[in-house]
């Protein structure tokens, strides 16, 4: 009887300790979460990897409208409505304060966050086999690509950033400045061009890869960022030309690889600018107004993600530029309908195709953007599909324009901007449909990387793969910009010789002009425009200090002037002759 | 904190070693001392050499001598009193402490104090006394015996009380320091109850709630879809079936991280005696309308509309004359539509009833005892079609297993079914709210050319409002909830010193809700996809909660005067919530009211999942000498799932982290000191002091976990960060200090308690803004910190007493003082509906922090003088026109902008309390009650939405003061369109002093006299609640609560109010 108790005391000692003492009861207060995914529970199989791959484009599209925003506002093409708030005033004045939301870097740094830690995690799946070395090169060069171009968009914006390439998974990670070094824009780009340039791979997925599929109706295979194009435009900004015409070269000849029959009319046309009927002319608009996926303006599109009703973001660009409710905040800009408004067309009419009824139209009286939009009507108010277009078959050949006008092939970049490369390296310009001149040594150019083969000849038959290239300016059937050579050449000799030293430079401005130009009426709202006036800006500011700073108070005089509003135009140019105001004040803190 | 943790740990592992030998020890000692048992008889014989001690034992209501009181020294010698009370009893020495009690009187602990002969007065029970039993975690105690600061409040009037009063509405007034808001006046909707104040800026600051030994849980899971719509699980506890309430305002270190805000333990009846008791009740009760507020009637608001469509610049006057209801002209077809005077209030609110049945029976016998008790109560609302009915069963047993073991099984279970409507913020599906703004022309039904009326319905009007009626009509806003609790506890006497009792308890909880909007009457919303016509919706919420306390306690005195009491025990608590909703748009009729009618692709469905653990180990040593030193020690040590891996504080075992929570309290009972033996007038006199840690462990169930979330790209799904793992995550530390005097003076005629104390949260929780870089803009984090330094009185007092008419009247008061002391960032700002609160380093938490005003301007010559610029939503400026508010610009900046902004008000109370009164007169007993609280601010946020004229919202009658002409001295401002001026923003225009002072409960009771037979009694009752108000506060009532968190204190969101509320009741004993 007495041993009784003592033996239930004993037993209770035994549980009292092991409820407080023993390791045991660590593991039951271990609870993983279930609405959520606790961090044991991601990166095992390359399906996670994919999940990872799907939740940085998801969050991607979250960023469109500011993408669109700071990269087009702060150009000469697009302009705040009255409606539209302080904040989007701001930005056009180039007067932006720390609250303002459009500005504040952080969406953009989530997603490379996101990157991070996919890269991180990617390595170390690599490591333990839990992915194979071909599914790891294809989604770690995906990720890092992605976080390469955030940065670059950063860069763009921002000037001197903070360059993050650790997945700051707790507090001691944040707590530590290592992990936040600063770099400068030039010093970005350095760091940009050595990590992607060494990315394992650069080209658009292989076939079979399980990201390229088909989702809702939407095929992924254009969903994801072209690395070469990205790694062209690093160059482009570093001012290696060579390097940016190489990479830009392996996608302007990608439908090599996706056809290779080489004989349809996907090669012909795949990111070669072609006289297709259904983007020519009249029918430029059908890039944008056709629906994502549809076959001839898919030629011409390499990187776009849809907006689809039934899932979310909605397309934000409805609110932004469609005037009803309390949308319309955004307008093209006077000056860039003007620009469209004074062009002539090839057969001599008023205006360009790609200006009124196609990058704008007007609503109600009032101009409205009409670039991803164009099929929204307020009568079907829940109608809200687009696409929004981050990259295409114009962008690259201006890009590559640029960068071979610099590199000094001039007249290749005149190819590409006018009426093709066919007419352009024929001495005799005929154009003709049908050819049976011998033309081994003409309707091409030579050299990586600007070979390009555009031969057409008949009896025998033979098309090479540009012949139907037809230039941006020839899409949009605009006459041929003449450059009056005697400005540049002695033209009194054959082969032509530059007049002098400075004519060949002189030259090339005039031709970097020329493609500005351009690109403002055929990139116009598509993101493209205040990095082109940045990168050209800062390229003149280089060779000849002043020149960039006039290049770009320039632009924005005329944008403000063609609104009336010469005064603050001025301002705004006062603004920018300090090379500090091209970038916006980063935002370090909430 | 590192010093402390180790102590903890030596504590445990000494107490376990010395509570082992003593059981050894003493194994063998078989005296029965069990302190509060009187029942028992005493079975000792009083050693050779003791001193005697005789006395005198009388009834203090009456003086007679009592009869057959008993006299103790406990451990030690008893006696009994003669026919003439008188007593002789041996006692060790003359330090000795008598207990004395008789039955049906209380019981009592004389000090003798040196001398040899007492003379000792007995109240009859129930009686609020010091020497009464307080229920505290791991015991009882004489209140006059504590020494932390402990209220117990003895429910012996919970029949009196009628059905309207739950649990913690019940404790409003009663308890100084314990500020109880109701929420509403909509049924069941419970209290915002805090105790002292507030501890933390985002986790919880309610009180923790023990029911019978086991922590209720009285959080809501999940949100619901009926806006405003709370369920308040605490109020399935029907007060008749509590005995006792024991409010812990320190000393709560055993509950570890639960303990932060105090602690409320309930103890619910049982059985006291074996013969069979039936109990029956029946209330029936009328809830008075609640006044209308004062709006504009037909003609002042057309004259207010011409007015501000007048400002409008896009409307011509011809467009405003062309307006159907600008009509004036009886032979136009939309005359008769536009030319109603419609009372939208009346037609919405209006009187209704409420009842209570109750059954109750108990009995038993020596081996099995019950208390089984049956409810039923249907309460409507002030709303029409609004009610809340409930059943209820509780099932309390004890039993006698063996002479050793006894087992104790509580086992409840109530059901709800609730029918509510929308309130809050949700304007266009609020009845109450668009009864006050629908425009007082339109009529409620349709009505033809001909002004015949239909009985159809009116559809929403041309501005833009719903009907009401349609919504009150036609809108679902059903929900049903369940809660079972069962607990069974098993306990078991190795010895009288030595006793090992386990506990089991369950919990599960259910809560869903089935909603309805109609489109009948209301404006069509739009949704990304489409336009909803109509909205339905299910929600369900669950909870489920095991817990487990098992202890081992140790109670002896050694040789009559060294008092030891030990307890060293474990609680776990395994925790699950669930939350399942769907949401259904456009069904084919308002007649199809379910979500899977809704159209598919606009379906949405959503959920959460919670799981959570606490274990918390804890050891306890009260220590007492003569009783009249205590010493009390405590501590625990907690393991959640919730806390870091890394904290920085706590017990590390291997990658956990335990917080070690300890308390330390004394007192010294004054009043039993010789020196004061001759001060006959004081009863009692005790100073006590103690220091306490807890913690709050409301840090969210994954918040220290890296964890990854899903990110959709269109139909697939990717996965994302979520967060920014804080492995170091932690529990918030709440210090306590407490100082207190408890007093009872003139044979307990008065008692008293006063109370200082200091509350320091440290590690305190808060969104630290980190780096933009990392993508994130917050990381939780501990590292902030808060004071609150409180003085609370209450003063008991026995006016009148003699057998036939007694008078018991009772004051609390409380104050307390908040400041922040640490924040990342020395300043929050928080929204709160249009309400900005500032909280700020050196001030204290959730301060009103809008624009100060100076009037209006009555002249544009003013308005042009003071050169003042308004800063708009879209960066430009415009200056301010004759009518417009004077806002004073504090930066002196020439312009009216955010930096503009200040502290305008504080909702926090200087000083809450009540006044209570109970007079018995024979068969006749009154209780009266009443309530205060004041210098807290309020945000009128309905006024602000009343008094705004910018829209076609129809406005209360202070606006026909406005301002209209130049020059007019007002101080109410233009009515105009979309209030370019912002003279309707967050100002202190709306910051109203909230104090009030409201009879909060009167009741009368009498017993009507019966022949001895099968009925033992009947008591008829009378009850009213919130009777009158005295408060200057010009919205629907001063009191009120939106919402639980620190930052929403004090706006008025308009709720429905609690209204005057009367009850009869009839109770019948068998």
């Amino acid at each position: 009887m007495r041993n009784f108790p003592i033996t239930i005391l004993r037993q209770t000692f035994v549980i009292a300790i092991c409820g407080l003492l023993v390791s045991s009861c660590n593991k039951a207060l271990d609870i993983l979460p279930e609405n959520v995914l606790d961090k044991s529970h991601v990166y095992q199989n390359v399906q996670d990897a994919d999940a990872a791959v799907i939740g940085i484009y998801g969050e991607l599209m979250n960023i469109a409208p500011q993408y669109i925003i700071l990269n087009e506002l702060r150009g000469d093409l697009m302009a705040p409505t009255e409606n539209a708030n302080q904040y989007l005033k701001q930005i056009s004045t180039f007067n932006v304060n720390g609250q303002n939301p459009y500005s504040d870097p952080k969406a953009m740094y989530k997603i490379i966050l996101d990157c991070n830690d996919a890269l991180l995690n990617f390595k170390l799946m690599l490591r333990d086999k839990r992915m194979t070395q071909a599914d790891f090169d294809i989604r770690y060069s995906a990720v890092g690509g992605i976080r390469s171009w955030l940065y670059l968009q950063l860069g763009i914006q921002y000037g001197t950033i903070a360059y993050v390439t650790n997945p700051i998974e707790n507090i001691d990670a944040l707590k530590d400045q290592k992990n936040f070094t600063q770099l400068n824009f030039d010093q970005l780009i350095d760091s940009l061009v050595q990590f992607t340039a060494a990315l394992p791979a650069k080209d658009p997925f292989p076939a079979g890869t399980s990201l390229v599929t088909s989702v809702d109706g939407y095929s992924t295979d254009k969903f994801f960022l072209p690395i070469r194009c990205l790694l062209g435009d690093l160059y482009l900004w570093k001012g290696d030309y060579i390097q940016a015409a190489t990479n830009y070269h392996v996608m302007l000849n990608y439908g090599d690889i996706l056809y290779p029959a080489k004989n349809s009319e996907q090669w012909y046309y795949t990111y070669k600018i072609g006289y297709d009927d259904h983007t020519r002319g009249g029918n430029w608009g059908n890039i944008f107004n056709q629906p994502y996926g549809e076959r001839y303006s898919n030629y011409e599109i390499m990187w776009d993600l849809p907006f689809d009703k039934n899932f979310a973001p909605k397309n934000p660009f409805i609110d932004l530029f469609y005037n009803q409710g309390n949308g319309y905040q955004l307008r093209p800009s006077q000056f860039a309908i003007n620009n469209w408004n004074s062009q002539t067309r090839s057969d001599n009419t008023p205006g360009d195709y790609r200006g009124e009824n196609a990058s704008w139209k007007m609503v109600g009286g009032q101009p409205v953007i009409n670039k991803f939009t164009s099929n929204y009507t307020p009568t079907t108010p829940f109608e809200t599909n687009d696409k929004w277009i981050l990259y295409r078959a114009a962008t690259l050949h201006l890009h590559y324009a640029e960068a071979a006008n610099r590199a000094g092939r001039i007249e290749l970049a005149f190819a590409f901007l006018n009426l093709g490369l066919r007419y352009t390296f024929d001495p005799e310009h005929l154009n003709a449909s049908h050819d049976s001149r011998d033309v081994t040594d003409i309707e091409q150019s030579f050299g990586a990387p600007f070979d390009f083969d555009a031969r057409m000849g008949d009896f025998p038959s033979f098309r090479s793969p540009w012949y139907r290239h037809i230039g941006i300016r020839g899409r949009a059937n605009m006459p041929i910009l003449v450059i009056d050579s005697a400005k540049y050449f002695d033209t009194t000799v054959l082969p032509r010789t530059y007049l002098n030293s400075a004519a060949e430079d002189s030259l090339k401005l005039y031709m970097e002009d020329r493609l500005v130009e351009s690109g403002g009426l055929e990139l116009a709202f598509e993101g493209d425009r205040w990095p082109t006036l940045l990168r050209v800006a800062l390229r003149r500011e280089k060779l000849a200090p002043g020149s960039g700073v006039r290049f770009l108070q320039a632009k924005i005089k005329a944008k403000f002037a063609a609104e009336g509003n010469a005064a603050e135009g001025a301002a705004v140019a006062a603004k920018l002759a300090n090379k500090t105001n091209w970038f916006l004040p980063f935002k370090w803190e909430e | 904190m590192h010093k402390q943790t180790k102590l903890g740990s030596k504590i445990f592992i000494t107490a376990f070693a010395f509570v082992f030998l003593a059981t050894g020890a003493y194994a063998g000692n078989r005296r029965d001392s069990i302190a509060v048992n009187y029942n028992r008889e005493a079975k000792m014989t009083a050693p050779a050499d003791t001193v005697f001690v005789s006395g005198l034992v009388k009834d203090a209501a009456t003086g007679q001598p009592l009869v057959g009181a008993s006299i103790q020294i406990e451990g030690y010698s008893a006696a009994i009193s003669d026919n003439k009370g008188f007593f002789r009893v041996g006692v060790p020495t003359l330090e000795a402490v008598l207990s004395v009690g008789a039955d049906g009187f209380q019981i009592k602990q004389v000090a003798l104090k040196g001398r040899n002969n007492v003379t000792i007065l007995l109240y009859t029970e129930p009686f609020g006394s010091v020497y009464d039993l307080v229920n505290l975690p791991l015991g009882m105690r004489p209140a006059n015996q504590v020494s932390y600061s402990a209220v117990s409040v003895q429910v012996g009037d919970g029949w009196r009380q009628g059905s309207k009063a739950s649990v913690e509405s019940y404790l409003q007034g009663k308890v100084a320091g314990l500020d109880v808001k109701r929420n509403s006046g909509t049924p069941g909707d419970g209290a915002n109850l805090m105790l002292r104040g507030f501890n933390s800026l985002y986790a919880t600051n309610q009180p923790l709630i023990v029911v019978d030994g086991v922590p209720y849980d009285n959080e809501m899971y999940g949100n619901n879809l009926i806006s405003e719509h709370r369920y308040n699980p605490i109020s399935n506890i029907d007060l008749k079936d509590i005995d006792n309430i024991t409010i812990l305002k320190s000393g709560t270190s055993t509950y570890g991280t639960k303990g932060a805000n105090g602690v409320i333990l309930i103890t619910t009846a049982r059985a006291r005696e074996l013969a069979t008791r039936i109990d029956f009740a029946a209330y029936a009760g009328f809830n008075s309308q609640a006044d209308n507020l004062p709006l504009l009637d037909a003609s002042g608001y057309r004259t207010l509309i011409s007015d501000i469509m007048g400002t409008d610049t896009s409307l011509t006057s011809k467009d405003i004359q062309r307006m159907p209801f600008m009509n004036d002209d009886p032979s136009n077809p939309d005359y008769f539509r536009y030319h109603y005077n419609t009372n939208w209030q009346d037609l919405i609110l209006r009187n209704s009833v409420n009842q209570n049945y109750y059954l109750k029976v108990t009995g038993g016998d020596n081996i099995a005892k019950y208390a089984l008790s049956l409810g039923y109560m249907k309460n409507d609302g002030m709303q029409r079609n609004t009610d809340l009915t409930r059943y209820q069963v509780r099932f309390n047993g004890d039993l006698n297993l063996s002479k050793k073991l006894t087992a104790a099984i509580n086992l409840s279970l109530s059901s709800n079914q609730q029918n509510s409507l929308n309130q809050g913020m949700a304007s266009q599906t609020n009845p109450l709210y668009l009864s006050w703004i629908k425009p007082p022309i339109l009529p409620s039904h349709v009505v033809g050319d001909d002004g015949k009326v239909s009985p159809n319905l009116a559809d929403y009007d041309i501005l833009g409002f719903s009907n009401p009626v349609s919504l009150v009509d036609h809108m679902q806003g059903f929900s049903k909830y369940y809660r079972f609790s069962g607990t069974v506890k098993f306990a078991y006497e190795f010895n009288p010193s030595l006793h090992l009792q386990t506990l089991v308890g369950v919990t599960f909880d259910k809560a869903q809700e089935d909603f309805f909007i109609p489109q009948s009457g209301v404006v069509p919303d739009t949704l990304d996809k489409a336009v909803a016509y109509n909205h339905s919706g299910s929600n369900l919420q669950r909870f489920f909660n095991l817990y487990n306390d098992t202890r081992l306690n140790y109670d002896h005195t050694f040789g009559g005067a060294h008092h030891l009491t030990l307890n060293l025990g474990a609680r776990y608590s395994n925790y699950e919530s669930e939350q399942e909703f769907g949401k259904g748009y456009n069904s084919a009729t308002d007649e199809f009211v379910s979500v899977g009618m809704g159209v598919a692709s606009l379906r949405e469905i959503g959920g959460a999942i919670g799981k959570w653990r606490w274990m918390n180990g804890y050891f306890n040593a009260d220590y007492d000498f003569r009783q009249k030193y205590f010493l009390s020690f405590n501590v625990a040590a907690d393991g959640s799932s919730r806390f870091g891996t890394q904290a920085d504080e706590g017990l590390k075992i291997s990658d956990h982290s335990y917080p070690v929570m300890a308390s330390i309290s004394g007192a010294w009972l004054m009043s039993s000191e010789n020196f004061l033996a001759n001060a006959g007038f004081i009863e009692s006199l005790k100073l006590r002091a103690s220091y306490s840690q807890s913690g709050n462990d409301d840090i969210g169930n994954y918040t220290a976990r890296q964890y990854y979330i899903s990110q959709s790209l269109l139909g697939m799904q990717g996965v994302v960060r979520g967060n920014i793992g804080n492995p170091a995550l932690q529990w918030e530390d709440v210090a306590k200090m407490n100082l207190g005097l408890d007093g009872s003076l003139f044979n307990e005629r008065v008692s008293f308690s006063l109370d200082y104390y200091h509350n320091k949260t440290t590690k305190m929780i808060t969104l630290e803004p980190i780096n933009t870089a990392t993508g994130f803009s917050y990381l939780i984090s501990n590292n902030s910190a808060m004071q609150t330094d409180g003085l609370e009185f209450s003063l008991n007092g026995r006016l009148i007493g003699n057998g036939a008419l007694s008078w018991d009247m009772g004051i609390t008061l409380a104050s307390y003082k908040n400041k922040i002391l640490q924040l990342p960032g020395d300043e929050i700002l928080t929204q709160f509906v249009d309400a900005t609160y500032q909280t700020k380093v050196g001030q204290a938490a959730n301060q009103f922090y809008g624009y100060k005003t100076d009037g209006i301007y009555n002249t544009a010559a003013e308005a042009a003088a003071s050169g003042l610029l308004n800063v708009r939503a879209d960066g430009s400026t415009a200056a301010f026109e004759a009518g417009d508010v004077r806002f004073v610009d504090n930066n002196g900046d020439g312009l009216i902008s955010d930096a503009d902004r200040q502290v305008i008000g504080s909702p926090n109370p200087k000083l809450t309390g009540g006044f209570s009164n109970t007079v018995t007169l024979k068969r006749w007993k009154m209780d009266m009650l009443f309530t205060f609280s004041t210098g807290g601010d309020l945000y009128n946020y309905q006024r602000a939405r009343l008094e705004s004229m910018s829209g076609f919202e129809n406005q209360t009658e202070a606006t026909v003061n406005r301002w209209r002409s130049d020059g007019q001295v007002t101080s109410m401002p233009r009515a105009s369109w979309g209030d370019p001026s912002g003279n309707a923003r967050f100002s202190d225009r709306w910051i109203e002093d909230g104090s009030y002072l409201r009879l909060r409960t009167l009741s009368l009771s009498y017993q009507i006299p019966v022949e001895k037979s099968a009925l033992k009694y009947i008591y008829i009752y009378g009850t009213a609640n919130n009777l009158f108000t005295f408060t200057k506060y010009l919205g629907y009532d001063p009191e009120f609560s939106a919402t639980r968190s620190v930052f929403g204190q004090g706006v008025d969101l308009g709720l429905e109010p609690l209204g005057r509320t009367f009850q009869l009741g009839l109770r019948l004993g068998f």
